[in-house]
């Protein structure tokens, strides 16, 4: 019960999360790849209320002053005070989520190797990593549709080539099988082109298990004695899918995204982190992570660690999500009652 | 006997290595009731399936006004089940349980009554729903939501709405209490009253076979021992099983006779 | 009756690896450049050169040609040559393969240790402040993504100054015996990045087979019937939870695996992956086809072993 008061909530909580992920980026104060080449490996910007006299402003930032010691440590200097305000347009249009007035610059997480700002750069690589996610999932899940569907229907050999297929794609481990495949294929791509790839790749590898989900509720089904009514009354199979078993797939449809979309995230993760994924310029949690690698401690810079912060908010929503999702979508029984 | 409205030749099926029907021949004229008894397991249920076009028998035919059923497609295909129809056994799993009442008597209609429009398939659907005796509400209820006789009248009410020439019953009295049977027996009565309809009735229980058809068969292991009328049957079974089964019925009646309900604190015997 | 499930278990397992190590060959043919492209590229290597290593590996031969030499080196144990170490990949991968599998091994191990008595102890006390921080604990960790995990693992290992695999596996060169204090040492922090991975879901599916074997009537019985509890436990409970949790072992292994490439690869334990990982990206076809058998092996291996034993434990599956 108390599951099912949290069913909405949880649902609604995950979606904005994503919304505001897609919408913060495009609000992002600067460009996932504008380098700020003065300001490289910056902390994360102080925003201050007090000015040095001890006197209580509007928030501002200091400016920043690079020292002249060692690249990476900075110095502030609040004689000169950049205010700091909420939803401003940009230059370039868009409207931004908060800013210093320039020429002041204000990195809420910082700044990379190449002064590129964390916090913005966070934003687009979520979107990235939740597009490969969402993409992936609906290919793959199309591809169990068709594949549970023919299996579940047809029966035979049809059903003996997809069955052991997705049993064969199980038995195999998905990271290692997906490295493989990625290096059957050209290695450096531009963007768009790896993007892709991830998104086929994963969904090639993933369509296996929600196939087997889906053939089994399209056998139980087709078995039902309403389908086999149906069919006395003339039912063809379009209309048996349509009518009958389609309704009885959805709750496991819904159940199976909310599982794999973060499962697929992680894994477009675990292939940008590995080089194999999305590559620089543009951003993914993925890569972003994976020149954390060595600059997290080494360096100091904790920074850098933001994106997983993000990632692992993101997979605990999802897997709070999937799992109320999969107790409420599971298919009701009808209480045998007899007069 | 009028002429044969549906007629089985030699029907034989295996459902793997059991043999399910095994070479069964039967004719049912128009108007004709007919009741088939056996225990479970002997066939009976693969036997209607076959006469209603579901399965496909292994070796022999089904003929429906002159034309082999399984060959049918299209425009005869819906011919064939405007004309004939079977009512499922388990009366609760032959209902979508997502479906309200309304939906599922009007299913039938639209898949074959494409000359009827929406309106008037509703219109058809609610008036067999009150000829089979549901109140108006059941329109609204799901299937779970009904009881087992509910769910039965249901049923014929689904089938009805296509007006078959030959109703086929597969148990359509199992799960249920002895008063209910014998409400949908009756009901089964009236409906071959109201208009010309044949009727199949595979059940287990000699007395409703007794109740409402004129000819008998006997099935035992996928074959029909014995084809009778009823009144031969009752008074003389030839085939040594029919012979028995009629034999436990009889003794099971002298047992147990049927009478009122027995209220609580009363004696019992 | 075993034997022959033994036997079509062998089969499937062998046409499975058949068809992924044909298919691999077919894309690698598919797709243009191979190895040497990169090579043809700098001025530095002559034609000749190029053509004799082409000749040398059989590089222009037919796809059909290619994969039968394979299979005939495969059934003398030969996975074909490393082109970028210019080795035998056998050579190069058996080892790595050890090192995964210990990996995998001592990491499950461990987190069975934890999460197994915990998990009882939580089915059998579950209102005690152990078994609910337990369960608090391991929720929280199953949320933390693989990947996170590793990193946070080594920025303690980096900030606690604990010594990675990378150092202990070029001192464990010095000789097996003489290098097994640094290999354990070494094992440290990917052990523990991979088993904080793995110890929640056994605990979560150990914790509920183990209160629904306790509500179970004969076990019920048992304990009425006043015996003690340590037969209870072991004659009672443990067969019934035993059969979720080895299922679970044998359904786990794919993603264990692929958890443990991550870990290798960023912790730099000398195993498959990163081997397999160097191998994508210098197009070491080979190298690539064999890690990846050789890791479906051990994922299969480990499959059947857990069905076999199920078959064992549980009388229902036998018959």
């Amino acid at each position: 019960m108390r599951e099912c008061a949290w069913r909405l909530p949880a649902a609604v909580t995950l979606l904005s999360w994503y919304m505001l992920l897609a919408g913060l980026a495009w609000m992002a104060p600067y460009s996932w790849r504008e380098q700020h080449r003065d300001f490289p490996a910056a902390p994360p910007t102080r925003i201050r209320m007090v000015d040095p006299a001890g006197e209580w402003r509007m928030p501002f930032v200091c400016k920043m002053v690079p020292s002249s010691d060692s690249v990476g440590s900075y110095g502030e200097d609040c004689r000169v005070r950049y205010p700091v305000s909420l939803l401003q347009p940009a230059g370039d249009g868009r409207m931004v989520l908060f800013r210093a007035e320039s020429p002041g610059l204000l990195f809420l997480f910082g700044t990379d190797d190449l002064g590129r700002d964390v916090f913005s750069r966070s934003l687009a690589g979520g979107t990235v990593t939740f597009a490969t996610g969402l993409l992936a999932t609906m290919v793959a899940l199309l591809l169990a549709i068709l594949g549970g569907c023919l299996a579940g229907l047809l029966g035979g050999w049809p059903d003996l080539m997809i069955s052991r297929g997705a049993e064969l794609l199980m038995a195999l481990p998905v990271l290692y099988v997906l490295l493989a495949l990625r290096a059957a294929l050209p290695i450096q791509t531009p963007p768009a082109v790896a993007f892709a790839l991830a998104v086929g790749l994963i969904s090639i590898l993933g369509w296996a298990r929600p196939a087997r989900l889906l053939r089994g509720v399209v056998m139980s089904t087709r078995n039902e004695g309403y389908v086999m009514a149906a069919r006395g009354f003339g039912a063809g199979p379009i209309y048996l899918l349509r009518k009958h078993i389609f309704p009885r797939l959805r709750g496991v449809l819904g159940a199976q995204a909310a599982i794999l979309i973060p499962e697929f995230m992680l894994v477009e993760v675990a292939l940008s982190f590995l080089g194999l994924g999305v590559a620089e310029p543009v951003p993914s949690w993925g890569t972003m992570l994976s020149s954390v690698q060595y600059d997290l401690v080494a360096d100091r810079r904790w920074w850098l660690g933001f994106p997983a912060v993000l990632l692992t908010l993101s997979i605990l929503l999802s897997g709070q999500v999937a799992r109320t999702l999969e107790l409420q979508l599971q298919p009701v029984a009808v209480a045998p009652e007899e007069s | 006997m009028s002429e044969a409205l549906l007629v089985a030749r030699e029907l034989a099926k295996r459902h793997r290595a059991a043999c399910a029907l095994g070479g069964v021949s039967l004719s049912i004229g128009a108007e004709e009731s007919l009741a088939i008894v056996g225990e479970s397991g002997c066939g009976k249920s693969t036997l209607l399936r076959c006469l209603a076009g579901l399965e496909r028998p292994d070796t022999g035919s089904v003929v429906f006004e002159g034309v082999v059923v399984w060959r049918l497609r299209g425009e005869q295909r819906k011919r064939f089940c405007r004309g004939v129809q079977l009512v499922l056994q388990d009366a609760a799993r032959a209902l979508n349980p997502w479906w309200n009442g309304l939906a599922l008597v009007r299913e039938p209609m639209d898949l074959l009554r494409s000359d009827l429009s929406r309106q008037e398939r509703d219109v058809v659907a609610r008036r067999w729903l009150e000829r089979v005796g549901l109140p108006a509400s059941v329109t609204e209820r799901l299937p779970g939501e009904l009881s087992g006789g509910q769910r039965q009248r249901l049923l014929l009410a689904r089938a009805m709405t296509l007006e078959p020439a030959v109703l086929l019953l597969d148990e359509p009295l199992a799960g249920l209490d002895p008063p209910i049977q014998r409400d949908i027996l009756d009901l089964l009565q009236e409906l071959r009253r109201d208009r010309p309809l044949a009727t199949v009735l595979v059940t287990h229980s000699l007395g409703a076979a007794a109740h409402c058809a004129e000819r008998i068969a006997v099935m035992r292991s996928g074959v029909i021992v014995e084809l009778q009328s009823m009144d031969s049957f009752f008074s003389g079974p030839q085939h040594l099983y029919s012979q028995e089964i009629l034999a436990g019925w009889q003794a099971r009646q002298a047992n147990f006779v049927p009478g009122p309900p027995i209220k609580s604190g009363g004696p019992t015997h | 009756m075993w034997v022959h499930f033994l036997l079509t278990r062998l089969l499937q397992a062998a046409v499975t690896l058949g068809l992924l190590s044909f298919f691999c060959f077919a894309l690698f043919d598919w797709i243009p450049g191979d190895f040497l492209t990169d090579a043809e590229a700098s001025p530095a290597v002559s034609s000749a050169t190029l053509e004799g290593l082409r000749d040398r590996y059989g590089l222009d031969s037919p796809l059909g040609t290619r994969y039968a030499r394979w299979l005939d080196g495969l059934s003398r144990g030969d996975l074909g040559p490393s082109l970028s170490y210019q080795t035998d990949a056998m050579a190069l991968l058996l080892p790595r393969l050890g090192a995964t599998v210990l990996l995998n091994l001592v990491a499950l191990v461990v987190a069975l240790l934890v999460a197994l008595p915990l998990a009882t102890f939580a089915a059998q006390r579950p209102d005690s402040w152990l078994a609910q921080g337990a369960g608090r604990g391991m929720q929280a960790s199953l949320a933390i993504p693989e990947i996170v995990l590793v990193l946070l693992i080594l920025a303690m290992a980096q900030a606690y100054g604990l010594p990675l695999p990378g150092g202990a596996a070029a001192r464990a060169e010095t000789g097996w015996l003489g290098g097994l204090p640094s290999l354990a040492v070494g094992l440290v922090a990917p052990v523990l990045a991979l088993s904080v991975g793995i110890a929640p879901t056994y605990f979560r599916h150990m914790r509920a087979a183990w209160s629904e074997a306790l509500a179970e009537s004969y076990v019920l019985a048992a304990r009425q019937a006043g015996l003690p509890p340590k037969v209870v436990r072991w004659r009672y409970l443990f067969p019934a939870a035993a059969n979720p949790l080895i299922s679970l072992l044998g359904n786990s292994l794919g993603s264990t695996l692929s958890a443990s490439l991550l870990v290798e690869t960023v912790t730099g334990w000398p195993g498959l992956g990163p081997l397999l990982l160097e191998a994508v990206f210098s197009r070491d076809t080979y190298v690539v086809v064999g890690a990846v058998m050789f890791a479906a092996s051990a994922q299969m291996a480990g499959n059947l072993a857990a069905d076999l034993a199920i078959r064992r434990i549980d009388p229902r599956i036998r018959s």
